[in-house]
């Protein structure tokens, strides 16, 4: 029973941080049509800013999000207005985008190798303190407890941006029909590229705290994180960030049982789950309806 | 129709292409401040291309389009609705999840930079009557409700020039009329129009001044009588 009980509440806390691992592919998809392939490469490279940050500058990975957003947005909008509307022109935006992504991707990985070498690097769990907490009678890291956090808090301000700014309205529309928001007089490239931006920042800050989930952080992590965000937000709703979640909760919990129970299994779940969804229900749990709003 | 009024939007020598494919080539077209022009033509004669390039959502490969005077040639498609172009698709296209309401809202917000907002979106459901489905979820309405809804947000722009991309298609004789009636109403509070229909019925009804495309160029301009006398439209309409 405290195996189950551990693994149902550990499981939802990894659901929570594997939802904001998919979260930032999802937005962009949902703007934008097109799969990010380099997205679990700007997870890495979050990683990467915090682990220097702090074996450099000593600080702690919640100080690092401000600089992760700051940074992933100077760094984004070149990098969208460089690659995006040109591939939009395309006859074929959505196949070339991930020819293109994919080539970032294997960029990414090849100069930070390059760079850094390939070995794995972590930040220690007592980094906000040695202290654990309880749920129920388990007693948990308090360093998951910060990463659910700060997952719930990334989730929430998507909810603030979409639902209660007028940019926010642009992109709910830009997401629902591309074509119509165009001649409703929005400039749905400067819609894009901030959403790119806020995508890049998500898999940033995700980034940030993998070491407290996934353990530790290597230059060639970037496509399987690709990949298990994939399956996180196909299971939740494509297109559909707040999906997301709900995406990220049933993976969550999933693998933790895999852990629990099946250990040498856990890894090829994020591929049975993606397979299974497109099967069955290829719109997602959620569904058409909430994939368009 | 103002055959006297100034050059609202002028057209020349555009030309749109598909990698080998001259969608357009070398299309005129010109449109006086508050007049009707019919756009006819085959399917595939380059209506619905001419109607995104200048409305922006295709960037043409040469000629000029003007403006009431200034260039629009090239520019964003929401830099060409401030400018008061605006246009509806010809298979509608409403925010799914969105509200009738909150569909024509964001035409207000976006698109129009003077007035009430709340008022605008009104009067533009006024005029399509969909004002007593203001609340309804735009996924829920008929296709014709539909092409009512894209009307409306285009007109909560404030355009002073619509172009108006097959609306008739798919609707009863009696919804026709009513269409007909509603865009002369528009008409008459100056907005000039291009109206690109297969229904030349429809087009007769609206205007006396026809442009009948074929193959991406223009092939002839006149009255539907004049045109229903012309050889080569007849032939390209019927195949003789």
């Amino acid at each position: 029973m405290n195996l189950f009980a551990y693994t149902i509440i550990a499981g939802i806390m990894y659901g929570v941080f594997f939802g904001l691992v998919g979260l930032g592919l999802n937005i962009i998809f949902g703007v934008m049509r097109m799969i990010n392939l380099a997205h679990g490469d700007v997870i890495m490279l979050g990683s990467f800013l915090a682990y220097w940050l702090y074996e450099l500058l000593g600080f702690n990975p919640l100080l690092v999000v401000p600089v992760a957003v700051a940074v992933f947005f100077l760094v984004g909008f070149p990098l969208y207005y460089a690659l995006v509307p040109r591939l939009l022109r395309s006859k074929d935006p959505e196949m070339l985008s991930f020819i293109l992504f994919f080539g970032v991707s294997q960029v990414i990985e090849a100069v930070i190798i390059f760079a850094f070498g390939n070995n794995q690097r972590s930040i220690p769990f007592n980094v906000f303190g040695s202290a654990g907490f309880d749920i129920f009678g388990q007693r948990f890291p308090i360093a998951w407890l910060v990463t659910t956090l700060v997952a719930l808090a990334a989730f929430g301000f998507i909810y603030w941006y979409l639902q209660h700014t007028r940019m926010g309205y642009a992109t709910r529309a830009v997401m629902a029909n591309r074509d119509e928001a165009m001649i409703s007089g929005i400039d749905v490239n400067r819609i894009s590229a901030v959403v790119f931006c806020m995508g890049l920042a998500l898999a940033s800050i995700a980034g940030i705290f993998s070491f407290f989930i996934i353990g530790a952080s290597y230059p060639s992590m970037g496509p399987e994180l690709t990949t298990v965000s994939f399956a996180i937000i196909v299971l939740g709703s494509l297109g559909n960030p707040l999906g997301t979640i709900l995406g990220g909760l049933i993976y969550g919990v999933a693998i933790m049982f895999m852990q629990s129970y099946f250990s040498s299994w856990a890894n090829i779940l994020p591929y049975v789950l993606l397979i299974a969804v497109m099967l069955f229900k290829p719109e997602g749990l959620i569904g058409k309806a909430a994939r368009s709003a | 129709m103002c055959p006297n009024g100034k050059h609202l939007l002028k057209v020349e020598g555009l030309v749109k292409k598909f990698g080998g494919f001259r969608a357009l080539n070398g299309v005129n077209i010109d449109v006086r401040e508050g007049q009707i022009v019919g756009l006819a033509g085959p399917n595939g004669s380059g209506k619905t291309t001419l109607i995104n390039v200048i409305s922006g959502v295709y960037r043409p490969d040469g000629g000029s389009v003007e403006f009431d005077g200034r260039s629009v040639y090239k520019l964003p498609s929401h830099k060409i609705v401030r400018m008061g172009i605006n246009r509806t698709f010809q298979v509608p296209k409403p925010l799914a999840g969105l509200t009738v309401w909150e569909n024509v809202k964001l035409g207000a917000v976006y698109g129009s930079r003077e007035g009430n907002r709340r008022e605008t979106v009104r009067q533009a459901l006024e005029i399509v009557q969909l004002h007593n489905m203001k609340d309804s979820v735009s996924a829920d309405l008929t296709f014709a409700q539909q092409k009512l809804l894209g009307l409306a947000t285009a007109l909560a722009t404030k355009p002073k020039m619509l172009l108006v991309d097959e609306i008739a298609a798919g609707l009863s004789h009696q919804e026709l009329l009513w269409i007909a009636e509603m865009l002369l109403r528009i008409q008459k509070t100056g907005v000039a129009m291009i109206v690109v229909e297969h229904h030349l019925g429809f087009i007769d009804t609206l205007t006396s001044d026809v442009v009948v495309m074929n193959a991406g160029a223009n092939l002839f301009r006149g009255s539907i009588q004049e045109a229903a006398q012309n050889d080569e439209v007849v032939e390209v309409f019927l195949g003789r």
